[in-house]
């Protein structure tokens, strides 16, 4: 029976049920929430920039992104979640690096996946309302939850990368800035990067675009990975030299 | 009429299960956008309990569908004449039979632009011919011979029909709807050509207020130099001409009568032209050319009423604070949840509250969703002072934000459409139409004939107009006007009669502020009204009564939703008399 990895035990019982995670929790469906509200007027749905794409499919990029920025902004100490220990502390812990750096992207992966499924009720809602299809919203998570996790894990790259909070904070949101907005605004096929044109590709089904694009969220969350563990070393490393 | 003849069998060397055969158009001609009509034999050669699907192209690109029950017994034939609008030619009419949901068969009926026209004649003749020359005619005509059976029996399916031509008539073969249906379309601004001074037609008792004459008795041979452009003689049954009636003589006889009935033409001829003779005749195309030239009355409303109407509906205030508090409620469950559920059951306690308050979020909105859907209509009762009958013309806009299935049920003898090629579906008898789909500013126009409800008369006594008015029991006309060549006469509101004396100080000009506030739908609605009266200038040379009613028989019912304001304006030509 393989133990479950206890960076990832504790971080994902904090997140879960610790006052600051539930009050972030809280902000994100309450967002969540006064968006929905905006899309009511019955006019909204028939802007031209949103004929297109629906309003669904711009609440699924809303969501997707909110997710993302709060799976990011908690990994990189953005947001600090009492009692929930950062990569940083955790290198005097006796875990190996490998056990931090797994455990981190695992705590970034269970808590992305949490706020989509707690978002569900009140994005199925603006569903309901323009009786639009539920496909697309059960398919988002296969581009969402990746994008999130490769966000998460460059989070916690950057918290142990960057000493100063300001540093962090300037990088973490040019990150997202990038990943988000800059990519959508490349020509294609390099467009694919953007998660909002993969989400706007998955109504078709998950072709190769989107396989591609998920794979590269994962391969992103995997060298992050390994440079957070490097980057554990090294810090031990330099530890006992000094 | 040309049959468009289908067997279609299931694919594989099985016997078809049914024999189908289908007549589109009258003589395979269609007119797009118009109602056009289709007759379906089926032949069960097994138990048939389903529907028949027939789907059409719309001008937008889109489909309608209609649908017709079936039920057959081994070997029944059921008939099934259908009304249809083709406007996309271009696309197939596709024929489906669905047998307790399940397809049996679905065929197609080719509807070339070569079966396009954009008037049809009809010939109730015995010898289908003659009638080529309207081909040569500017108006782009085709000609289609037709017998008693296929007249339609609704005036409204006569729409793309622009002249009937009756020659051998046998009406014990008429239905009497068939009978009111050629009337009523005559009225609505149909043209009738009765040839021949011996017809049968001009002897019926249902067709004689139609015609400007009656039959006649001598049988005489002439010559007819501007009928004919020959010296040669022409049989002629001489008329009776109606006084009142636009008659033309030629060889020192009555020849040809013609009058407006209602809003439409009726011509009588002496003589046939659809003879071998006739056929060859110099001036054939002048000839068939004079019918038209008596122009049909256009209808006072259009679809730019339709424009004037609210064109967005928001979700009621109720459901938009119920899902408010859903969703607070659902934000306060979750932290409920993470602060006392999780620490004990893990993740089960929150996958709960989410599938539960989820659940329940859906549904709410779902419901919601049907409730914002909403019609505003309005209805303009036009009466022709000659006539028994009222034309009744209502435009629905449907804003439907939301994308919610409605249905829209016209009253008994009207006929429902989409006017901008909305997607949407017919039951059988085409006053009752469903759609679905997100819109703003859906029109759909329903047309019907009620009984005439009110008669106006102004009279000239010396230097005094007095004005008459009198209307059904129970009528009340609110805000009414009398409108002449752009000016109007406020009355005051009344109830089944008004005697008036108009004061010649008292005309004032149309307010040409009246509908420019926006939210004053009453307003823009008469004004569009009062502009096209000024337009039509068969319509400003006379007066006409204006004013608000409420006729329940001419609402367009919406299900579910609200119903919305059902605004009435009556327009009644007043007749005058010195």
């Amino acid at each position: 029976m393989t133990r479950m990895n206890p960076v990832y035990r504790n971080d994902v019982r904090f997140r879960l049920t610790g006052p600051k995670a539930i009050n972030v929790v809280s902000i994100y469906l309450t967002l969540l929430g006064v968006l929905a509200m905006l899309t009511l007027p019955p006019d909204v749905g028939h802007l031209d920039e949103l004929r297109q794409e629906g309003l669904l499919r711009a609440m699924l990029i809303v969501q997707m992104v909110l997710v993302a920025y709060f799976t990011s902004a908690t990994a990189c100490g953005e947001i600090v979640i009492d009692g929930e220990k950062s990569a940083w502390d955790l290198a005097a812990s006796p875990f190996s690096s490998q056990v931090i750096a797994r455990g981190k992207v695992a705590t970034s992966a269970a808590f992305a996946a949490m706020l989509i499924f707690v978002g569900l009720p009140i994005v199925t809602t603006i569903g309901a309302i323009r009786g639009e299809s539920l496909w697309p919203v059960a398919l988002a998570p296969a581009v969402g939850l990746p994008f999130a996790v490769g966000a998460g894990s460059l989070g916690t790259l950057y918290s142990v990368w960057f000493d100063s909070e300001f540093t962090r904070g300037f990088v973490h949101w040019l990150t997202l800035v990038a990943l988000v907005v800059a990519s959508a605004a490349l020509p294609a096929p390099w467009n694919l990067i953007s998660p909002a044109r993969s989400l706007q590709l998955i109504d078709r089904g998950i072709g190769p675009a989107v396989v591609l694009a998920v794979l590269g969220y994962l391969l992103i969350a995997a060298v992050a990975t390994m440079l957070v563990r490097s980057r554990l070393d090294t810090i031990r490393r330099d530890a006992i030299a000094n | 009429m040309l049959a468009v003849f289908l067997l279609t069998p299931r694919g594989d060397a099985a016997p078809a299960p049914i024999d189908l055969r289908a007549d589109l158009g009258f003589g395979g001609w269609i007119v797009p956008g118009a109602w056009t009509p289709l007759r379906v034999d089926i032949t069960a050669r097994e138990p048939l309990d389903g529907e028949l699907v027939v789907s059409a192209g719309t001008a937008s690109g889109r489909e309608s569908l209609w649908r017709a029950p079936l039920q057959l017994g081994p070997g029944a034939r059921q008939r099934l004449d259908l009304d249809v609008i083709v406007g996309d030619p271009r696309r197939p009419v596709v024929l489906s039979v669905y047998h307790r949901g399940a397809l049996l068969v679905s065929t197609r009926i080719m509807t070339t632009a070569l079966r396009v026209t954009e008037g049809i004649v009809l010939g109730l003749t015995n010898d289908a011919a003659g009638l080529e020359i309207v081909a040569r005619l500017p108006q782009g005509l085709r000609p289609a011979y037709v017998r008693e059976s296929q007249l339609p029996r609704r005036w409204q399916d006569y729409e793309g029909v622009a002249l009937v031509v009756v020659r051998d008539l046998i009406d014990s073969r008429l239905l009497p709807v068939q009978r009111d249906a050629l009337v009523q379309w005559i009225a609505q601004g149909g043209r009738l050509l009765v040839t021949d001074g011996d017809s049968p037609a001009l002897r019926l008792s249902w067709l004689r207020e139609v015609l400007p004459a009656r039959a006649g008795a001598a049988a005489r041979s002439l010559v007819l130099p501007l009928v004919s452009g020959t010296d040669r003689a022409v049989p002629v049954v001489e008329i009776t001409p109606h006084p009142a009636a636009d008659v033309t003589r030629d060889g020192g006889a009555a020849v040809s009568a013609r009058w407006h009935y209602g809003r439409g033409v009726a011509t009588v001829w002496a003589f046939d032209p659809l003879t071998p003779e006739a056929r060859a005749w110099p001036t054939r195309r002048r000839l068939w050319s004079s019918l038209f030239e008596m122009q049909s009355h256009p209808a006072l409303p259009s679809a730019d009423l339709g424009r004037v109407l609210p064109i967005s509906q928001a979700l009621p205030g109720r459901a938009q604070l119920g899902l408010l508090v859903l969703t607070v409620l659902y934000v306060l469950a979750v932290r409920h949840a993470q602060r006392r559920w999780v620490p004990h059951s893990g993740w089960l306690g929150l996958i709960a509250s989410t599938v539960i308050s989820g659940g329940l979020m859906y549904a709410y909105a779902e419901s919601a969703r049907g409730s914002a859907i909403a019609a505003t209509q309005v209805t303009v009762i036009e009466i022709q002072g000659d006539l028994r009958s009222a034309r009744a013309a209502t435009y629905v806009s449907i804003a439907n934000a939301y994308g919610s299935t409605y249905r829209l049920r016209a009253p008994e003898g009207a006929t429902i459409r989409a006017l901008d090629g909305s997607a949407v579906t017919y039951a059988r008898t085409s006053n009752d139409i469903a759609s679905a789909g997100p819109g703003r500013g859906l029109i759909f126009e329903s047309l019907q004939v009620i009984p005439q409800i009110v008669r106006a008369r102004i009279v000239e006594q010396g230097s005094r107009t007095q004005l008459a008015v009198r209307t059904i029991p129970g009528l009340r006309i609110a805000s009414p006007v009398v409108f002449l060549r752009g000016r109007i006469y406020r009355l005051p509101d009344f109830e089944e009669q008004l005697s008036l004396v108009l004061d010649p100080t008292k005309w004032e000009g149309v307010n040409g502020r009246e509908g420019s506030f926006r939210g004053d739908i009453r307003g823009q609605i008469r004004s569009v009204l009062y502009a096209r009266l000024r337009e039509m200038e068969d319509l400003r040379e006379r007066p006409w009564l204006i004013g608000w009613v409420n006729d329940p028989r001419a609402r367009v019912l919406l299900s579910p939703g609200d119903a919305g304001p059902a605004l009435q304006l009556l327009a009644a030509r007043v007749e005058t008399s010195p």
